[in-house]
């Protein structure tokens, strides 16, 4: 049981150590996922480091992070495998002739059709196998990362498709057969919930929602990716930004526009907040101009509920 | 372990968060690993394999501090010493052959004597399970289980061993004390158990009541609820017609066009192509009667018409008392609850004038409404005895594709003092009730049926 702890530690520290600050919850959550072979489905607002978890944990574990971007319309041929067309049609063009010799002295179509056979699986082999991200996933050496990103946005078709992946780990190809992963890749679903996913792709998975952060371990994160940032101006960014979250906004800004945000603010050499410099960068915070807004006329009230 | 896991499996689901057996399984081998004794941390394990949405985040942490109140520390003390042998059979044994042999009162007398807080902890959760706690569904059967449960533990031989040992002059106060403190834990313990099922269970009967409660007598609390159940049941219709929407994506084959393209490959068809399906312009216009008698309806109406954004490609709508309004932006930009106020503080004054608005309706709409625009009228026809203004109504009628009515009133009350409403009927291409959620339901199903 201390051990379980003791490794949930160490794994925050690795996920720290690769760039990616979380709070122990997380952690728990990932070493499950390695412990138990389960997939795990993230949940959360935009921006918040859903995809940065699953590239961390890659990095962490040194093992290779491949992505699979969902969106509307994606099919099997773009998730998991397709033959390279273009070089079948280019080889059977240029091999004509040496095809046309081996052939010539058959006696019938039925010797013809045999000694084709006898090549082996010819123009169905393995170089004309273009692997997408699932068959990349499976054949990696040392067992991958696979980051299945949005998968809310692709059709409940390929949902389904998930779910057999998920369960056996393995694809049938049928010129091929079956291809079984040679260590079990350790997957991340993400979803921002535009569309409820089916039951059955929830139950099989580990389910982590991951909030925006609290002004602690923003602030940790800040001071990670931006180091140059001064410890005062780092806490008047984070006590700002939580102060906004609190207004009602049509997007709020999570932890990639703080970053961004830190960044401009360090760029401009600002060294404290001034409802000023705010004002004039305040679109990189908020990304609708209704949002602006609603800001504007409330950055003195947020400075000062952070000073009282 | 096993055991308190599947009892609090059990208060999940009667606070309706849908736990099945595989994750219960997922649930038990993941603490295995992770152990009990930090309370967050097997939060955060049992949140991962028993929690599904975020939803159902804050119910679910609602149930684990109620559970895990009562017997935490204790239970996380029992929970560390087991992960070495991954079950509790050992302690399981120990009471459960108490609870039968003579002997023993001994063996909880010697515990009580001694203080020995953790094995009687675990003694009255043997004996809880055993005389089935978590079968009882109604505070008034605490009485019953409290019995039961000092049965099962077989406190009466404690009984005879102190009235023994006064008999004989022996000391006996000490084990009294202990034996009267031990009891009233158990009373507590039994209150409680019973009392947070009985609540899990009013929970979800109060939903199934809710959804067949005339919707304008909901009172305050439980239109809070009726909000929750209004986006769960809006989320699922649109989770099954989005899904409907997108199968017939692919259309019909287009002979001509994969003709053209089979050129490229001397006439074999090798891709074909697919006609695309035509682009509806399907609309709903909602108009939406916000006076005082349709308005609780009103209140759940709108807010379950614009959740569904999602499938309805274009939703407008209006509301009025004595004149149409449009309140689309409203709806769009403010949360439901803030958009209704403000729509009701706004248009929701004035008496009734079903007629009048009719009339502007027609106007305003002659560009919004056309031949794949459906509308929805709700209200309940009460006109004041004032013109009802049929024309305009069968304008309306004849320039969209469908003209839906929804009416919270009873058939039988269609008609019956100011009510316009057989006339109105006869205009529209189909009239429902919407007295219920559940009509509402019905209602919207149809209407997506025509507008997806």
């Amino acid at each position: 049981m201390t051990d379980a702890a003791e490794r949930i530690r160490a794994l925050n520290d690795d996920l720290a150590g690769a760039g990616y600050i979380c709070g122990e919850d997380i952690a728990t959550v990932v070493y499950l996922a390695q412990a138990l072979g389960k997939p795990v489905l993230v949940e959360g607002p935009p921006g918040v480091g859903k995809t940065e978890l699953a590239r961390a944990v890659g990095t962490a574990s040194g093992r290779e992070a491949i992505r699979l971007q969902c969106y509307e319309g994606l099919d099997e041929s773009r998730a998991l495998y397709e033959w390279k067309y273009g070089k079948q049609l280019l080889y059977t063009q240029l091999l004509r002739d040496r095809l046309a010799a081996l052939l010539a002295d058959a006696p019938d179509l039925d010797a013809a059709v045999a000694r084709l056979d006898d090549l082996g699986g010819g123009f169905f082999s393995e170089p004309f196998l273009e692997a997408r991200p699932l068959l990349q996933a499976l054949r990696s050496e040392q067992g991958a990362v696979l980051l299945i990103d949005e998968v809310d946005k692709a059709d409940p078709e390929f949902e389904a498709f998930l779910l057999e992946f998920l369960a056996d780990y393995q694809v049938t190809i049928p010129e091929l057969g079956t291809i079984p992963a040679r260590h079990a890749p350790l997957v991340f679903l993400t979803s921002n919930g535009s569309r409820e996913l089916s039951e059955a792709l929830k139950r099989r998975c580990l389910h982590l929602h991951i909030p925006y952060p609290d002004r602690g371990l923003e602030a940790r994160i800040l001071s990670q990716h931006v180091p140059e940032l001064s410890a005062s101006l780092r806490d008047e960014i984070v006590a700002f930004v939580h102060g906004l979250r609190d207004l009602d906004l049509r997007k709020r800004p999570a932890i990639s526009e703080t970053l961004d945000w830190a960044r401009t603010l360090v760029l401009l050499q600002a060294d404290q907040l001034g409802p000023a410099t705010v004002e004039r960068t305040l679109n990189v915070l908020l990304k609708f101009q209704d949002d602006v807004d609603t800001a504007l006329p409330q950055i003195r009230a947020i400075q000062n509920g952070r000073r009282g | 372990m096993e055991r308190r896991l599947a009892e609090f499996v059990q208060l999940l689901r009667g606070a309706r968060i849908d736990v099945g057996p595989a994750q219960a399984v997922d649930a038990a081998r993941a603490l295995t690993l992770t152990g009990m004794a930090d309370r967050e941390r097997a939060r955060a394990v049992l949140a991962a394999t028993l929690v599904k949405t975020a939803d159902e985040r804050p119910a679910f942490d609602a149930c684990f501090d109620r559970f895990f109140r009562v017997a935490g520390q204790v239970d996380a003390e029992a929970g560390g010493t087991e992960t070495t042998d991954e079950t509790d059979e050992p302690v399981d044994a120990a009471p459960g052959a108490a609870g039968v042999t003579p002997g023993s009162g001994g063996g909880l007398a010697r515990e009580l004597e001694t203080g020995d807080t953790a094995a009687l902890e675990a003694r009255l959760a043997t004996a809880m399970a055993e005389a089935r706690v978590d079968e009882a569904r109604h505070w008034t059967q605490t009485g019953v289980y409290t019995q039961r449960v000092r049965q099962a533990l077989d406190l009466a031989a404690v009984d005879d061993l102190i009235r023994a040992r006064r008999e004989a002059g022996e000391p006996a106060e000490q084990l009294a004390r202990a034996r009267a403190g031990f009891d009233a834990r158990l009373r507590e313990r039994v209150e409680q158990r019973v009392r947070m099922q009985a609540e899990a269970q009013a929970w979800s009967f109060r939903d199934r009541v809710l959804r067949q409660t005339p919707l304008s007598a909901l009172d305050r609390r439980d239109q809070a609820r009726m909000r929750e159940l209004v986006r769960r049941l809006a989320r699922r219709l649109a989770a099954r017609h989005g899904r409907r929407r997108r199968r017939r994506k692919r259309g019909r084959l287009d002979a001509g066009a994969t003709m053209r393209a089979s050129l490229r490959w001397g006439g074999v068809p090798f891709r074909p192509v697919w006609k695309g399906r035509r682009r509806d312009r399907a609309r709903v216009v909602v108009l939406c009667d916000v006076s005082q008698s349709v308005r609780a309806q009103a209140t759940v109406l709108l807010p379950f018409v614009h959740a569904l954004q999602d499938v309805l490609p274009e939703v407008r709508s209006f509301v009025f008392a004595s004149d149409p309004a449009e309140v689309t932006t409203l709806f769009r930009h403010d949360p439901p609850e803030r958009a209704m106020a403000e729509a009701l503080a706004r248009y929701g004054n004035g008496s009734t004038d079903y007629g009048g608005t009719l009339t502007q309706f027609d106007l305003l709409t002659r560009d919004l409404i056309q031949r794949q625009t459906t509308v929805v009228i709700l209200g309940d026809g009460r006109n004041n005895y004032g013109d009802p203004a049929l024309a305009a109504l069968s304008r309306i009628a004849d320039r969209c594709r469908e003209l839906i009515w929804l009416n919270p009133e009873a058939e039988g009350s269609w008609g019956t003092g100011d009510s316009e409403m057989p006339a109105y009927a006869r205009r529209c291409h189909q009239v429902l009730r919407c007295r219920t959620l559940r009509d509402l339901e019905w209602a919207v199903m149809q209407l997506l049926r025509r507008a997806g």
